[in-house]
């Protein structure tokens, strides 16, 4: 009788392991999906803000032409990108664009005093940290995911219920590197 | 939720030797323990609203303060937090807090000297500090501490856990900005000025950055013996760490 009480008690303590595990991974791998799109919320914040900058720089800096065609066709750009790595390089493309726009606007003493320009900006500016933070965010739910997926014993679960590692957000080579600004 | 079991388990213990010691009987503990319990219970529940009302505190409005809105909602995407709400304080001595018992109910208080001094930067070390009290659950151990004090806790463990909980929150504000210079340059800032907040009291020192009360005039390096009644770590030691990262 003992024996069979003792076997039970292990059935049961192994479905309680396999419950809180398979919860544990469904977690995480729900909060990667939704870092994953809090990237694209501040990548589409972004785009959204561009337009109305350029428009603003405009009225100020009239003959400034290449430096705005340049951000508007990076935004068009990365709006049209398919992939994530044709996407990445868009980004960085417009960041790029951005500083020149911002480097340029340093002449304009006007354009400086301009309230709107100046709270576009500090969007802007605090989007780009956003997007930033955004994935950093991303990478450490992707570390926690696939360290719990790879450790003893939820690895011997994560297989049969089809959990892969995930891929990290890299920087790709022309965003490591420094940004050229055309001046 | 294993702090407040071991918390419960604490106060029993505690409740229970006293009694035999003084003998009152069953009745007796449990008197005590549902005073000590709602105590505790209001004091957790009610500590946003209150430090927020002994600051003097005021919502910041999002579009006069859209910098310090941005920077708390960066930080909080960097850290996977709900935005906690953001309030103001009229003080010219710079300095912050962070209160609310989960990341949920949080709030962050920043008084106007501080927007007034710190550049985006150190503005952001700040805000990642708060914020790593928020994520750590800071008010949640304090007010196990504060309530813990009288019982069984001499009042001294509280102010060593204070300080104890003040260098994890630097360490983990710059593990959110990973830019351990932006904290100290602020630190620096705030050791440069003397000016300490109007409307704070003993009761809320420990949320804040830096130890809103008075040192003593003349007291250069403290001695052990007064470091032992700080809520706040020294901020030489604290930029001293920091640069170390």
């Amino acid at each position: 009788m003992a024996t069979v009480w003792i076997l039970v008690a292990i059935v049961v303590l192994v479905a309680l392991f396999v419950a809180v595990a398979y919860n544990g991974l469904v977690r995480r791998r729900n909060r990667i999906d939704e870092a994953w799109a809090q990237i694209d919320v501040q990548l589409r914040r972004r785009h959204d803000l561009i337009p109305n900058l350029v428009e603003t720089v405009k009225g100020y800096a009239a003959h400034e032409r290449g430096t705005f065609e340049a951000v508007t066709q990076a935004r068009a750009n990365a709006i049209g990108a398919q992939g994530v790595a044709q996407q990445a390089q868009a980004e960085t493309q417009i960041t790029g664009a951005l500083k020149s726009l911002f480097a340029v606007s340093e002449r304009y003493p006007d354009l400086k005093a301009n309230q709107n320009f100046l709270a576009l900006q500090e969007e802007l500016t605090s989007t780009e940290g956003r997007i930033a933070y955004a994935r950093q965010f991303y990478n450490e739910t992707v570390r926690s995911y696939n360290t719990r997926i790879q450790s003893f014993p939820t690895n011997l679960l994560a297989g049969g219920f089809g959990f892969g590692a995930r891929d990290y957000f890299e920087a790709d080579d022309t965003s490591r590197g420094p940004v050229a600004v055309q001046l | 939720m294993l702090l407040v079991l071991a918390f419960v388990v604490v106060l029993v213990a505690a409740t229970w030797a006293l009694n035999l010691l003084i003998g009152y009987g069953v009745a007796g503990v449990i008197v005590a323990l549902v005073l000590a319990g709602a105590a505790a219970l209001a004091s957790y529940w009610k500590a946003d609203a209150v430090a927020l009302a002994l600051s003097h505190a005021r919502p910041a409005d999002p579009v006069e303060y859209a910098r310090l809105h941005n920077i708390v909602e960066g930080l909080c995407i960097a850290g996977g937090l709900p935005k906690p709400r953001v309030y103001v304080i009229d003080d010219a001595a710079p300095n912050a807090f962070a209160t609310g018992r989960n990341p949920r109910h949080a709030a962050v208080a920043v008084t106007t000297g501080l927007l007034e001094n710190m550049t985006r930067v150190e503005l952001e070390g700040v805000i990642a500090h708060e914020l790593s009290h928020v994520k750590n659950y800071d008010i949640l151990v304090s007010t196990l501490a504060v309530t813990l004090v009288g019982i069984v806790v001499p009042p001294l463990v509280q102010l060593a856990v204070s300080r104890r909980r003040e260098s994890l929150a630097d360490v983990s504000g710059v593990a959110l900005t990973r830019y351990p210079p932006g904290l100290t340059s602020a630190l620096e800032k705030l050791q440069a000025h003397t000016a300490v907040v109007r409307s704070s009291s003993r009761a809320t020192a420990h949320l804040w950055i830096e130890s809103p009360i008075a040192r003593r005039p003349g007291e250069g390096r403290s001695s052990w013996l007064n470091r032992l009644f700080d809520t706040h770590p020294p901020l030489d030691e604290r930029i001293k760490a920091l640069r170390e990262l």
